[in-house]
């Protein structure tokens, strides 16, 4: 039977609850994002520890410390001095027998021995709507607690991590993650990216939605190097080598991938017809553009349709005056427009002129409506710029196909109509879904919209007070690495209630491998050492026997039957 | 071990005169009064030593030094037999409770001790055996006694020797009367330190 940490002595519903701690427990071994259990009389409270302080009961022990005295520091621990712990409850269960319950309570009674409904779990825990009675005990979570809250591992529950304290996993539901659109926040070097790719795994593993990463940096696909030790060179496997060929990379940058080794299964080519103004209009801040020069844009559009971008790139400097007084422009924003836009010819994947069809896209929408998943690695093309152009333009593609399936499903109502669900990974989201981005480009509709067509973001990100408040607060969970900016850690709590008692929770998180979830996923917030990403972890979401088939073109004559 | 007989009770005191001369229980011990009665139960009492004092046995009469200047302590005594006949030293106890063939009861007994009555040093058992319940304290503290604070560290530390130099009871016995004191900071402080010399 486990002792008690302390007992409640005071509190509110809105301000959270007080203990004072037992004599034998210290203070400096309680750590915010600690999870408790209240034994109330007819509830157990699931709580975080979220402030501490120092009482004494009176103020001339304070004045005068005992210090040369070796007994009274362990006599008046508890006594004239205290510890004391705020907590914030976060669930509410009530007890199967709340007359036995009272018996028990009364002395002290043994901690998940009571789970109503014998742990069938989340569904019967409630949000807070009271608070315990005076003097009620406060003992840490058991196993039986955790997995009572957040699930078994199993299924569609992923273990993320373990608690502070105990070596048990924390399971977030991977099925209500993908309901929504998510977030992934910390500074740089926190772990984001592994977390990420945690994610990335269990979602592939569980097979909950297809996933189409963005991956910037090239660490998602292939390989990416260890920050650990074991020497120069190290490497973690990526998603395509975790989980072979249902996982399939796309290069944009094909001497990159080659250099480094990596297995392709396509390039990706866009047009300069497949550029949208819109596509221009994210790039604004990137490439200095005004929104006069925007507007020139539409007027060069109308007068020379669809090519109009490739018109005005090989027009010769000299004629751009002509090509302006042709489409009734403005020279100077005409001239302007044509140096910043001549950047974009001179990337090795933009092609003058695709038809539908060529250029890879198709090719990746293909496998994600098959529920494949899809890395799109961008090798040395890293720079927001072009990161911003592909992923919008790809994105905006996407958005159409899947309002157009979610449609047709709709008008059917047949389960095969039903378009896969699909998960898009992006990061630096807050350049995407700044205020002006967030309203006009595909990134902004989707993150508010788009659930409703089964299209949800993965935003990985170290501002996210960049990011639109009111997409950001349409974020379903977060999960959140240390983060030390006061208007970061403002944003990440937009749009959640109880945001100020975590505060504290979030600013003591270490440096690395350790994380706030909150949000859609999990019943209640929880702070979790992040899982690591090794080999146990790499056998536990290999499915067994992974069936080798043939990678790359011949994968795709398998799949498609025909050669493109 | 037998140390004196009672010559005078009170509902929470009594005091008894000690059968040897210059010879008294150690101030804050614990003594037992066994109180013969009928039916076949004897109960006893308990209380502890908190005063004792030597002088004459007629009221009014002092004490007066007999010694010569090259004179030892025992030659003065030598020389003035009578001494020991005119003189006694007397005790006084706190009565703190009683034990009726069973468990200790931690109160003021309901009849004083009898005139009379033998008094003896407590066992070391039953000193652990009293103090397994430290809810006496709560009645010593609240009595007026002269040197209360000393009386207190007195009764705790001849509780702990009789137990073996327990320190998990000292340290549980400070903190009883520490949460007992309460707002009273400085006696707190002050038999905590009376307590770790």
């Amino acid at each position: 039977m486990a002792e008690p940490l302390g007992l409640i002595t005071r509190g509110s519903l809105s301000q959270g609850l007080q203990l004072k701690l037992e004599p034998g427990c210290s203070i400096e071994d309680m750590r915010v994002g600690r999870f408790v259990v209240i034994e109330g009389r007819e509830n157990r409270f699931f709580c975080l520890v979220t402030d501490m302080e120092l009482g004494a009961t009176n103020p001339r022990v304070l004045l005068d410390p005992p210090v040369g005295n070796r007994l009274a520091g362990a006599v008046l621990d508890g006594i004239a001095t205290f510890g004391q712990v705020a907590v914030t409850p976060m669930l509410m269960l009530p007890r199967e027998d709340a007359a036995a319950a009272h018996g028990r309570a009364a002395d002290i009674p043994v901690v998940g021995g009571v789970t109503a409904g014998n742990g069938t779990g989340p569904a019967e825990l409630q949000p807070v709507r009271t608070i315990p009675v005076h003097f009620s005990p406060v003992f840490d979570a058991t196993e039986e607690d955790f997995a009572a809250v957040f699930g078994r591992e199993e299924g569609a529950h992923f273990a993320v991590g373990m608690p502070l304290n105990m070596e048990i996993p924390v399971c977030i539901n991977l099925e209500r993650l993908v309901e929504r659109s998510n977030g992934v926040f910390g500074k740089s070097g926190t772990g984001k990216s592994f977390l990420t790719r945690l994610l990335l795994s269990g979602v592939i593993c569980a097979d909950v939605a297809s996933a189409l990463v963005f991956d910037m940096h090239s660490e998602y696909g292939w390989e990416t190097a260890s920050e650990e030790g074991g020497g120069a060179g190290a490497v973690l496997p990526g998603l395509r080598r975790l989980f072979g060929t249902r996982v399939h990379v796309y290069a944009l940058d094909r001497e990159s991938a080659a250099a480094r080794g990596v297995q392709v299964d396509g390039y990706l080519d866009i047009g300069l017809n497949g550029i949208e103004i819109e596509d221009i209009a994210l790039l604004q801040e990137e490439l200095g553009l005004s929104s006069a020069m925007i507007d020139t844009c539409y007027i060069l559009q109308r007068q020379f349709g669809e090519a109009w971008l490739r018109t005005l790139l090989e027009t010769e400097p000299e004629s751009l005056k002509n090509m302006a007084a042709m489409a009734a422009g403005h020279e100077a924003s005409v001239a302007a427009l044509y140096r910043k836009l001549a950047r974009l010819r001179a990337y090795a994947f933009v092609k003058d002129h695709l038809a539908l069809g060529q250029g890879g896209v198709d090719e990746m929408m293909g496998w994600l409506e098959r529920g494949e998943h899809v890395v799109l690695e961008f090798g040395r093309y890293r720079q927001p710029l072009v990161y911003m152009l592909v992923a919008n333009i790809i994105t905006r593609r996407i958005y159409a196909a899947w309002v157009e399936k979610t449609e047709r499903y709709l008008l059917s109502k047949k389960a095969a109509d039903q378009p896969r669900r699909l998960v898009l990974c992006i990061e630096e989201a807050h350049k995407f879904l700044n205020p002006q981005a967030a309203r006009s480009t595909s990134f902004g509709t989707i993150a508010r919209e788009m659930r409703k067509y089964n299209v949800t973001l993965l935003v990985v990100d170290q501002r996210p007070s960049g990011i639109d408040p009111e997409v950001a607060s349409q974020l379903g969970t977060r999960l959140t690495a240390l983060l030390t900016e006061e208007n970061d850690i403002r944003a990440v709590f937009a749009g959640v209630s109880g945001g100020d008692q975590l505060r504290t929770v979030l600013a003591s998180l270490d440096t690395k491998k350790q994380a706030l979830i909150l949000g859609h996923a999990v019943p209640m917030p929880v702070v979790v050492r992040v899982r690591d990403y090794d080999d146990a972890f790499f056998k536990a979401v290999r499915p067994a026997g992974t069936a080798q088939r043939p990678g790359g073109m011949a994968a795709l004559q398998e799949a498609f039957g025909v050669l493109s | 071990m037998k140390v004196g007989e009672i010559v005078a009770a009170a509902t929470t005191t009594f005091t008894a005169q000690s059968y040897e001369l210059n010879r008294a229980p150690a101030f804050g011990s614990l003594l037992r009064v066994p109180v013969p009665g009928a039916l076949g139960h004897s109960p006893i009492y308990y209380a502890l030593c908190y005063g004792a004092q030597t002088g004459a046995i007629e009221p009014g009469r002092h004490a007066v030094a007999w010694g010569r200047v090259d004179d030892d302590e025992a030659d003065i005594y030598r020389r003035q037999p009578q001494l020991s006949q005119v003189l006694r030293t007397t005790f006084d106890a706190l009565l703190v409770g009683y034990s009726d063939g069973g468990a200790v009861a931690q109160r003021v007994p309901a009849m004083p001790p009898r005139l009379h009555a033998l008094v003896y040093e407590a066992t070391r058992d039953e000193v652990a055996l009293f103090n397994a319940d430290l809810s006496y304290l709560r009645f010593v503290l609240r009595t007026p006694l002269p040197n209360a604070d000393d009386f207190i560290a007195a009764t705790i530390e001849h509780a702990q020797r009789a137990m073996g130099g327990d320190r998990a009871f000292l340290v549980a016995a400070a903190r009883t009367v520490a949460r007992l004191l309460g707002s009273e900071h400085e006696r707190v402080m002050n038999i905590l330190e009376l307590l770790d010399g």
